[in-house]
């Protein structure tokens, strides 16, 4: 073999040897730097463009066990809308017209809605107290469930409460009965919910768990 | 003849690694315990949907074929999502984490009894879901 082409030969291993090490260095790292630079660019147009529904459950037992749940709404809205299964059909699920009939919801949401804020349901009882009231474009439910079913209690103590809250908004509750009397348009719910840029939905306190669901911008939790 | 080799082996490189890589690492914490680690070119996975025997194949996706599409399109919305912890589960005993961490989807377990770590691209994963769905027969 001449020496020119020898050369040539060891040349074209070096650039074939370099090209192998470039590529496999690129494939290997470029997805995931090529991603974090996404992350990394827009943070503020990822944070002001999607929607995060919390889910935060602690337990108040010895063991202390956490369950955190981040779930991007457009996520949830995109699958949910997906499902054809049951009584969930794209986003709207169908109930038993049978709890609805005495109850014409839409009545009573429109009666909220052009009325004043205000207090519109108070009922305090043995085993419970429950407020519902109008406040600002917001339905908040607060319940105090006084009767300690719901745990295990220490007869020596005084029984323990539930307290819960739920705050919607009017259009979202709108929303979501938008459909037939006998739907719930899930799917044009999360729609509404995903405008608003923080709302604290839920929250569930008694001795054993902290509940708190929650919508906010970021993806993570507090 | 050797730039040549080399040169197939390049093109090979970036076909097999152009889907990302399938990681599966598993540590048993007793004495003695195995620990498997693994890496795995994703496109494997998407060429096995095309190996597998196609009849059979068809007959274990004969009811699967709108969970596949609720998949497919869950995977494609999550592509979307920026690097996020999904699910975290903590217990004294456990800890669970399922995240989105540079285009992967990852799940990582830290029980009493082992540990768990896998982590699988997600565009791949979404093209092995459509590939199946492809063959999967309307029900």
């Amino acid at each position: 073999m001449p020496a020119s082409q020898t050369r040539r030969t060891i040349l074209l291993a070096a650039l074939a040897l370099a090209a192998t090490a470039l590529l496999l260095a690129v494939l290997l790292r470029a997805a995931p730097v090529a991603h974090a630079a996404q992350s990394a660019a827009k943070p503020e147009a990822s944070a002001s463009a999607e929607r995060w529904l919390h889910v935060a459950v602690t337990c108040k037992n010895e063991e202390g066990e956490r369950v955190r749940l981040n779930i991007p709404i457009s996520l949830a809205r995109t699958v949910l809308g997906s499902i054809q299964h049951g009584k969930l059909n794209h986003g709207i699920v169908h109930i038993d017209n049978a709890h609805v009939d005495d109850i014409d919801f839409r009545a009573i949401l429109k009666a909220v809605k052009t009325s004043q804020d205000g207090e519109y349901v108070t009922v305090e009882g043995r085993d419970a107290n429950v407020q519902v009231r109008k406040q600002g474009g917001m339905l908040l439910i607060h319940v105090v469930d006084k009767s300690g079913r719901h745990i295990h209690v220490d007869r020596n103590k005084p029984a323990v409460q539930e307290n819960v809250d739920v705050k919607v908004p009017l259009e979202v509750a709108d929303a979501l009965f938008s459909g037939a009397a006998d739907e719930l348009n899930v799917g044009a719910a999360l729609d509404v919910l995903a405008q608003h840029d923080r709302l604290e939905l839920v929250t569930v306190q008694d001795s054993e768990n902290n509940v708190r669901i929650w919508l906010d911008t970021k993806t993570t939790q507090d | 003849m050797i730039g040549k080799i080399l040169l197939g082996m390049t093109l090979a490189s970036v076909v097999v690694m152009k889907d990302g890589i399938i990681e599966v690492n598993v540590q048993e914490k007793h004495d003695g315990g195995s620990h498997v680690h693994l890496y795995v070119p994703a496109t494997l996975a998407t060429w096995g949907v095309h190996m597998a025997p196609e009849e059979r194949l068809r007959e274990h996706l004969r009811h699967s074929r709108e969970h596949l599409a609720v998949a497919r399109i869950a995977l494609h919305e999550l592509e979307k999502v920026p690097d996020a912890l999904l699910v975290e589960v903590e217990s004294p005993t456990e800890h669970v984490r399922v995240e989105t961490r540079h285009g992967s989807f990852v799940v990582d377990v830290d029980d009493a009894g082992e540990t768990v770590h896998v982590a699988v691209p997600i565009r791949a994963a979404r093209k092995v879901i459509e590939d199946l769905e492809a063959q999967a027969p309307a029900s």
